[in-house]
Parts: structure tokens; C-alpha cells; sequence
């Protein structure tokens, strides 16, 4: 993995699934950051056993914040490219390897990881997921094959991005990044990744499937 | 007859719990003097109104010509939602400068913890 890249890893009570997040990640990289918003478990105190960096906020702040936490560092570190996956165990360190390169390959805005299989998903989720996708390409004219995808990287110089949230701080930053560089004519490459749902994966239901919908209307409006 | 004196009752149920409260944030320096002059007059003046409000009704009809209470409801509502806008306006900007301040603060204290 190029030496210039951060990978910033979101959790919040992760306890059960960070050590084999991190085990496999360090195969690949040692420019770890893990950015906590305030688990009540013991997310933090495995965390420390690992030679990672990782900084735990005082209070949930929400993923979008976490990302601008990250983007900080990543900054102040004269990082290349900051690298974000969630703390889930959704994401394979393969995944997040092929991801890095191509981002340098090409020199793009913006490498997104989407899920290719989608018969791994439950039927709700399935449809969920074509949905989106099909009224994301009718309101941004894009084919975005997975706009919640939490596996991507970015230039850490990226200042089209507007990392302000509207409001939506914690299910659906993801959607709403992947939406401002879109309308800030970053350039987007998608690369598939492997399709992880576990039992213990809840994703979206039905009536977070219809407020996403809703504020992709409003995301494409304001 | 008996639901307008139950509301009347109600009325002036509430404003009295509330000078109680409002007595009671003064006492924890959470509201000044003068808030709790104004805030107890507004209370007052709500018992009052609930008292007789077809006294003050008629009082307005005759004198004025103006339905009062009409007025009243259109003016709330407005008053309703201007008070909603500005809670939370404020309460953005604060959420706003409580996640400013713990980022950075979470962010100081891994470079501190890098440069030892």
C-alpha cells in the first residue's frame, strides 16, 4: 500500500468486530486511524492493544464528523489520500487495498467501492438498494452504483467536497458525500468489492429507505 | 358551558405551575429579575384572561368591534412559529460549536500524544 495513504476507520460500540477489522488491515497498511464517537463498550480499550492511531470523541458526534475528524488529521498529516471504512467487519482489507491503488492509478477525486452482489443482501435490501440507485441517476444524472458504499477513498486536497452535513450526521453521510461530489463535478470512479451481510448486519429498513429518498430530493434541490 | 369552565380551570391550572417553575429558576440563577417579572406577568395575565374570557370577549366586541380571541389565535400561531425558528436556529449553532470544540480537542490530544 502506498505509504501516502490514511485509512480512517468509524466505529461505535464495534467491540465485537474491530479486532478482526484490524488484524486485517494492518496485513495491508500501518497508517491506521480509528476515530470513536464515544462507544460505551470496550471498542476503545482493544482498540489500544493495537499499534493504531485513534481518537475517541467525548460525545457521538455522528459520522459526518467523524470524517472531518479524520480529514483533519489526514491534513495536518500531509496525508495523499484519506481512506474511510466502517469498524463493522462489512469491508475486506482486499477490498480497501484495491481500492487505494486505483485511486493512485487513475488520480480520480474519488474511488468508491460498490457492492457487486447483490444476492447476498435479504429481498428488502436488494430493492432498497436498485431503488436508490435508479432515483440517484434521475435526480443527478450519474450512475452511482452504490451511493451509501462506507468503503472510498479521497484526494485529502479535495476542497469541492462540502463536508458540511445538512443535518443527517449519522446513517447517511455517505449518501449525502457521495451526492455533494457529484454536484461539485468531482470525478468519480466505482471499483466492486465484496457483498458481506452478516445476521448481525441491521443496514436500512423500509422507512429510512424513504428518508433517504426524500433528502436526495432535498440534497439535489438545495 | 362545563368544558369552557374545565379549560378556564385548566388554564389557570397551568399558569400557576408555571410561576411555581418560574419562581424556581430564579432561585437556581437560571432566569434574572426581569425575566421573572415578565414571565410572571405573562403567567398573570393568562389567569386573568382565564378567569371571565367571555367578559373580556364581549368587552372587546362592544368597544372595539374586534373578535379578540380570533385575533389572539392568529397572532399565537404566528408567534408559534417565529419562537420555533429561532429554537432552533440556536440550537443548530450550538450543536455546531459543541462539535467544533470536541473535534478539536480530540484532535489535540492524538498530536500531543504523537509528538511524546
Amino acid at each position: 500500500m502506498q505509504k501516502n495513504i490514511l485509512i480512517v476507520i468509524f466505529t461505535f460500540n464495534e467491540a465485537k468486530n474491530i479486532s478482526k477489522v484490524l488484524d486485517e488491515i494492518l496485513k495491508i497498511s500501518k497508517n491506521i486511524l480509528v476515530v470513536d464517537n464515544n462507544s460505551s463498550d470496550e471498542t476503545i480499550n482493544i482498540v489500544k492493544r493495537y499499534s493504531v492511531n485513534f481518537i475517541k470523541h467525548k460525545y457521538n458526534l455522528g459520522k459526518s464528523n467523524s470524517m472531518k475528524t479524520g480529514l483533519d488529521f489526514s491534513r495536518i498529516n500531509n496525508y495523499d489520500y484519506i481512506a474511510f471504512m466502517d469498524g463493522d467487519n462489512q469491508h475486506s482489507a482486499r477490498d480497501m487495498l484495491n481500492i487505494c491503488n486505483k485511486i493512485v492509478e487513475i488520480n480520480c477525486d474519488l474511488v468508491i467501492g460498490y457492492r457487486k452482489d447483490l444476492r447476498k443482501l435479504n429481498f428488502s435490501k436488494k430493492i432498497g438498494t436498485l431503488i436508490l440507485r435508479n432515483l440517484f441517476y434521475i435526480l443527478f444524472r450519474k450512475k452511482i452504483l452504490d451511493i451509501q458504499s462506507g468503503l472510498r477513498v479521497f484526494k485529502t486536497n479535495n476542497y469541492k467536497i462540502n463536508w458540511e452535513s445538512t443535518g443527517l450526521k449519522h446513517y447517511f453521510a455517505d449518501a449525502e458525500i457521495t451526492c455533494s461530489a457529484i454536484k461539485n463535478k468531482c470525478s468519480i470512479f466505482e471499483i466492486p468489492i465484496e457483498t458481506i451481510s452478516s445476521e448481525k448486519y441491521k443496514g436500512m429498513n423500509i422507512l429510512q429507505g424513504i428518508y433517504l429518498s426524500i433528502m436526495l430530493i432535498i440534497w439535489k434541490i438545495v | 358551558m362545563i368544558v369552557k369552565t374545565f379549560l378556564s380551570f385548566l388554564s389557570i391550572l397551568f399558569a400557576v405551575l408555571m410561576i411555581y417553575l418560574t419562581i424556581l429558576n430564579y432561585k437556581k440563577n437560571n432566569l434574572t429579575k426581569a425575566n421573572l417579572f415578565i414571565w410572571n406577568s405573562l403567567w398573570i395575565i393568562l389567569i386573568l384572561i382565564s378567569i371571565r374570557p367571555s367578559f373580556i370577549d364581549k368587552y372587546f366586541i362592544e368597544n372595539f368591534k374586534i373578535d379578540i380571541f380570533y385575533v389572539l389565535t392568529i397572532l399565537s400561531i404566528l408567534v408559534l412559529f417565529i419562537l420555533s425558528y429561532f429554537i432552533i436556529l440556536n440550537q443548530k449553532i450550538l450543536e455546531k460549536k459543541i462539535d467544533t470544540i470536541i473535534r478539536a480537542e480530540a484532535i489535540k490530544e492524538i498530536l500531543d500524544k504523537l509528538k511524546k
